[in-house]
């Protein structure tokens, strides 16, 4: 009960923040250009929504952090920022865009990574986590990119992000940080918004807030890894677990029908998902004392 | 070389072994203790200390301005008699041992107070440092079982982990962090 009274304030209010502020966006978008181009809403919607979270869970942070993982709040901010600017505002094309992004997730993991490149690693050891890093981060924002579908599959991209974020709060509060689990909650929450958003409003794409979910998510899981006890296939199988997403092809739609093509490629992103909690599960340090 | 500073600094090194000054001690981690307490949802304090620290003393009891404490803890030797809550203080919930592997205190000013010393310094904890001034009691000397000496002393003080990004869970844990620091050092 008290555990539920710690982190469902930051849950709920992150989720109404993004859904709140996500129609309202839209409702401006539509007042002032006539509802084209309203994929800018979910990037601002999404990080101030994770930061409102992050803030009633953890508190506002120091700048810049003496903890890394408290950089999700800043990376949350600048992610949405530049998301909203990149993607919809500007209108880049994608090769520049996806430059830009990977220009921002190797300054990012860096900053993350800090720690470890102070205490401990070797020379090469730094690089290497460096590169699978932005690497993984990179992964995540191109499934979830690709999840980005037209109908009733545009929620295909928010359910993931929010069934993945749900189940790596689950697996990261098994494995001794209920703060880093709390945050990956918070993300799920703002991710489950997300998709009342899309949900209702047919014009608003989350393709926009994938990289902002990526990076929170990656740095979330790298995180659990490295400075929790989440265990190394936890946190590989919760990494993957959006890629099977796009094993059923958006053909799908016209044989199997919508809904059954989003249960379906929701269905087998659960499945990577359950593996990741129950090996977090059986890792798990007791947390009752 | 003029004959009279010459002879001036010959007198001095001859003098040298009648003059005092500062002694270096290293720390004993075994005759050495840190604990802290802490107030369990606001019924009573529960206690812990960590099982490693290591570090130097160098104290010139002339001249007390000249010495300096320098100190090293180890976060993950943390020890509350509870492997679970021990689990639970090391994550990132708390100490975060594995970006913060250690605690540290580097004196910069040190004045005699009486029979005790307040030394000022810089106190690291979970990465953030903050001036931190404690009165430490100077405690005897005695030799040691190879016929070192050995001398020592303890303070105690209190710190809010907030002052220290250590928000987690406030209510549950308490903010003020009361801490017990007793230092054997060996004479080098």
């Amino acid at each position: 009960m008290l555990l539920l009274k710690q982190i469902l304030p930051g849950i709920i209010g992150a989720a109404l923040l993004t859904g709140g502020l996500g129609a309202i966006l839209a409702w401006l978008s539509r007042s002032f250009s006539q509802g084209k181009n309203g994929g800018w809403l979910l990037p601002i919607a999404v990080s101030i929504g994770f930061a409102g979270g992050h803030i009633l869970a953890a508190g506002w942070p120091a700048f810049p952090p003496a903890d890394a993982t408290l950089w999700l709040f800043y990376f949350a901010l600048l992610t949405g920022v530049i998301g909203a600017l990149v993607e919809f505002i500007f209108v880049v094309p994608v090769g520049l865009r996806r430059l830009v992004w990977l220009i921002v997730f190797t300054g990012l993991m860096r900053l993350l990574l800090q720690p470890k490149f102070q205490y401990g690693w070797t020379h090469k050891e730094r690089v290497l986590w460096w590169i699978a890093s932005v690497v993984s981060v990179s992964l995540i924002t191109w499934c979830l990119e690709k999840s980005d579908r037209h109908g009733e599959l545009r929620l295909l991209s928010p359910l993931v992000a929010t069934i993945v974020s749900a189940g790596t709060g689950v697996a990261l509060m098994l494995s001794g940080s209920l703060l880093l689990g709390q945050l990956a909650l918070v993300l799920a929450g703002v991710a489950g918004s997300s998709l009342l958003v899309a949900w209702f409003l047919a014009d608003v794409s989350f393709r926009g807030a994938a990289p902002v979910v990526a990076i929170l998510l990656a740095s979330l899981l790298m995180s659990g890894y490295l400075y929790a006890e989440l265990p190394a296939w936890s946190a590989l199988c919760f990494a993957v677990a959006p890629i099977l997403a796009l094993v059923v092809p958006a053909s799908s739609n016209i044989r199997l029908g919508p809904w059954k093509s989003l249960a379906l490629a929701s269905g087998l992103v659960v499945l990577p998902v359950v593996v990741a909690v129950f090996i977090a599960i059986r890792a798990s340090p007791p947390m009752e004392y | 070389m003029k004959l009279t500073t010459f002879l001036a600094l010959t007198a001095t090194a001859s003098l040298s072994p009648f003059l005092h000054g500062a002694d270096t001690y290293k720390i004993d981690p075994v005759h050495s203790s840190v604990g802290f307490g802490a107030m369990h949802l606001g019924v009573t304090n529960f206690y812990g200390r960590f099982d490693d620290i290591s570090g130097t003393v160098v104290f010139d009891k002339e001249n007390p301005a000249k010495s300096s404490v320098e100190l090293s803890v180890k976060t993950d030797t943390v020890d509350t008699h509870e492997p679970k809550r021990d689990q639970h203080l090391k994550s990132p919930d708390f100490f975060n041992v594995k970006q913060f592997p250690v605690i540290t205190f580097k004196s910069n000013k040190v004045e005699a107070n009486g029979d005790s010393y307040k030394i000022t310094g810089d106190f690291t904890l979970h990465g953030v440092t903050k001036p931190l001034t404690v009165e430490f009691k100077k405690g005897g000397e005695g030799k040691g079982m190879q016929g070192e000496t050995r001398s020592g002393g303890e303070t105690r003080f209190t710190i809010k982990r907030s002052d220290f990004g250590m928000n987690f869970m406030q209510g549950v844990v308490g903010d003020e962090i009361s801490v017990m620091l007793s230092l054997e050092g060996i004479k080098q």
